[in-house]
């Protein structure tokens, strides 16, 4: 699956927030900001993992061995995406991973990260106010049923 | 029923043993599996492993292979797994029925009866394994990709042992100088201080890189071990020196294995520059020992190394010492090592527990059996790959037992690509 131009600029975007959820060998759900993610071309996302006992980490190996999927979602305004995924591959040498710790170590130099994260998209959401808001109002009737009487 | 590993099928024995030990993750006994059965490359893989992108082992310590390298083939030391699971590139030949390496799609991969098994990846070679020392050594002859953020040096390419005979039965140390020596690949059996600084300012100036390092080498029991001690110091200095001059700091994570030693001799090294000290006994089982190793139960004793080890605690602190076996040679042929799966394991893990209670972690390499050694001399093959899930579960409850606090990650899943008790780190 490719990622859209317009996904790839808000996980560009410094400024968007961005999540990732993954889950433990029972299927419990773990969510955490994850600042780095960002799409690496348009067929992985990729984001850096800080520490090698972070429960992400864990549940991460976990998902990439049992072959599970975690979800992502970016937010900026009123422009959000949800992301399904399945980890590929943890990059612990090599230029991928010192491009990504180069840039982690100008906003955090004391980190010692544990490597790259790739994911590969598997669906991707729009979750974003209009593409909602479209949806909601292609109900039939929508303009007679839906609306709060009094709103501001 | 006696196990044959020249008999038994590699992908039977290893869909068996995940089936029945599913709580060890796939890719932990699929490296053991790397380690023991050894891979095969096709040509094309091989061929586009020449590309000069590739770290090449220069095979400066150990051979590690099945078999003798003796084609012109540069070979990689560690690759990757997709989990980041370190492996060694071991060659073996057809009869240890080894696993596959191809491309797939234009990459890497391991294939076992020609099924995909995983995808893997190959190291960037260091930016200093080009360059030369003052002396006119390459620098990759000095210092060695140990693995993903790791290196190491081994200073001295011969060990005492092999001039009377005595050498550990699973060791090739001497055989493998003087094979590389023969194949003209160029090698020199003792790098010097001065190229030991010289390598170490290059290594340290890929910034960001490297996080552990080690030294280690043949023996050298004259005077009581002194004249390798002071060797050994010269070149710590020699390192030390380099870490301040190019990153301005007064201590590198900094470890030496080599024979256990009194606490004059322990404190010396700490000041020289060394924080984590290990020793290899290499078997717990006592009477087992004195036969695998002769030339350290000549020099030093099984009790007296034990006792040493030990006092490596009260210099070095709890979780930097460790103490290395070589898992495998349980199962060597009696009456070096055991018959039964169950005895080999419980007397390692024996000997594991009671390194954990002292604050020592235990760690290792796992067995190869490489050309010129006594037990390849024996035809002795590999145990079955059981014997390691068995040695790895049991391991990993002791870790769980004595905590993370006792295992200090010194030695972990980035820095050692020859033994699985690393991986089962991760999982603490």
């Amino acid at each position: 699956m490719k990622i859209p131009l317009e996904l790839r600029g808000l996980l560009e975007d410094p400024e968007s927030v961005k999540v990732l959820t993954t889950t433990d060998k029972d299927g419990v759900p773990h969510t955490v900001f994850k600042a780095s993610l960002t799409a690496l071309d348009e067929d992985f996302l990729a984001y850096v993992e800080l520490f090698e006992s972070s429960q992400s980490q864990k549940n991460m190996l976990q998902n990439l061995w049992l072959k599970k999927p975690v979800a992502m979602a970016v937010c900026k305004g009123r422009l959000a995406y949800q992301i399904k995924g399945e980890p590929y591959r943890l990059v612990i040498e090599g230029p991928l991973r010192d491009r990504f710790f180069q840039q982690v170590w100008k906003r955090i130099p004391e980190v010692n990260p544990c490597g790259v994260w790739l994911i590969r998209p598997k669906e991707i959401i729009d979750e974003s106010y209009e593409t909602h808001q479209k949806k909601e109002q292609s109900r039939i009737n929508y303009s007679i049923w839906f609306q709060y009487l009094g709103r501001p | 029923m006696e196990y044959k590993l020249l008999e038994t099928k590699r992908k039977e024995e290893f869909e068996i043993v995940c089936q029945k030990y599913p709580y060890a993750p796939r890719t932990f006994l699929l490296k053991a599996d790397l380690l023991r059965r050894g891979l095969k490359p096709t040509e094309v893989a091989i061929e586009r492993l020449q590309d000069p992108y590739y770290e090449h082992y220069p095979e400066v310590l150990f051979q590690w292979h099945h078999e003798d390298r003796t084609t012109s083939y540069k070979v990689p030391g560690t690759y990757y797994l997709n989990d980041g699971t370190n492996v060694f590139f071991i060659l073996s030949p057809p009869a240890f029925d080894p696993y596959t390496l191809d491309l797939v799609n234009d990459e890497f991969w391991i294939l076992s009866d020609e099924e995909p098994l995983e995808e893997v990846h190959f190291a960037k070679k260091p930016e200093y394994y080009d360059k030369m020392t003052t002396s006119g050594v390459p620098m990759q002859k000095v210092a060695n990709l140990g693995s993903a953020d790791c290196f190491f040096f081994c200073q001295s390419r011969h060990c005492h042992s092999w001039n009377e005979g005595l050498q550990c039965k699973f060791c090739d140390m001497d055989y493998n100088a003087k094979h590389q020596l023969k194949m003209g690949r160029g090698f020199n059996i003792r790098i010097t201080p001065q190229e030991v600084y010289e390598t170490t300012c290059e290594a340290l100036k890929e910034k960001g890189r490297w996080r552990f390092m080690f030294l280690t080498g043949g023996a050298d029991p004259r005077d009581g071990y002194e004249r390798e001690l002071e060797y050994n110091i010269s070149l710590i200095e020699a390192m030390t020196k380099a870490g301040k001059e190019i990153l301005g700091v007064d201590r590198l994570p900094l470890n030496i294995i080599m024979t256990p030693l009194e606490d004059e001799q322990y404190l010396r090294l700490y000041e020289a520059g060394i924080s984590g000290f290990g020793s290899y006994i290499e078997i717990w089982d006592k009477e087992k020992w004195k036969l695998t190793c002769p030339g350290k139960e000549k020099y030093v004793g099984y009790d007296r190394w034990i006792e040493r080890t030990l006092k490596a605690v009260d210099i070095f602190g709890e979780g930097n010492v460790v103490c290395g076996f070589v898992p495998g040679i349980e199962m060597a042929p009696p009456p070096y090592g055991f018959e039964d799966i169950d005895e080999a394991v419980n007397s390692s893990l024996k000997g594991y527990d009671f390194l954990l209670k002292n604050g020592i972690v235990p760690v290792g390499t796992q067995w190869s059996v490489m050309p010129g050694t006594d037990f390849f001399k024996m035809g002795a093959t590999p145990p079955p790959l059981e014997f390691y899930a068995k040695l790895d579960i049991g391991r990993y409850e002791l870790m769980k037992k004595y905590g993370r606090e006792v295992l200090a990650h010194q030695w972990y899943y980035k820095h050692q690509p020859l033994a699985t008790h690393v991986d089962w780190l991760r999982l603490l």
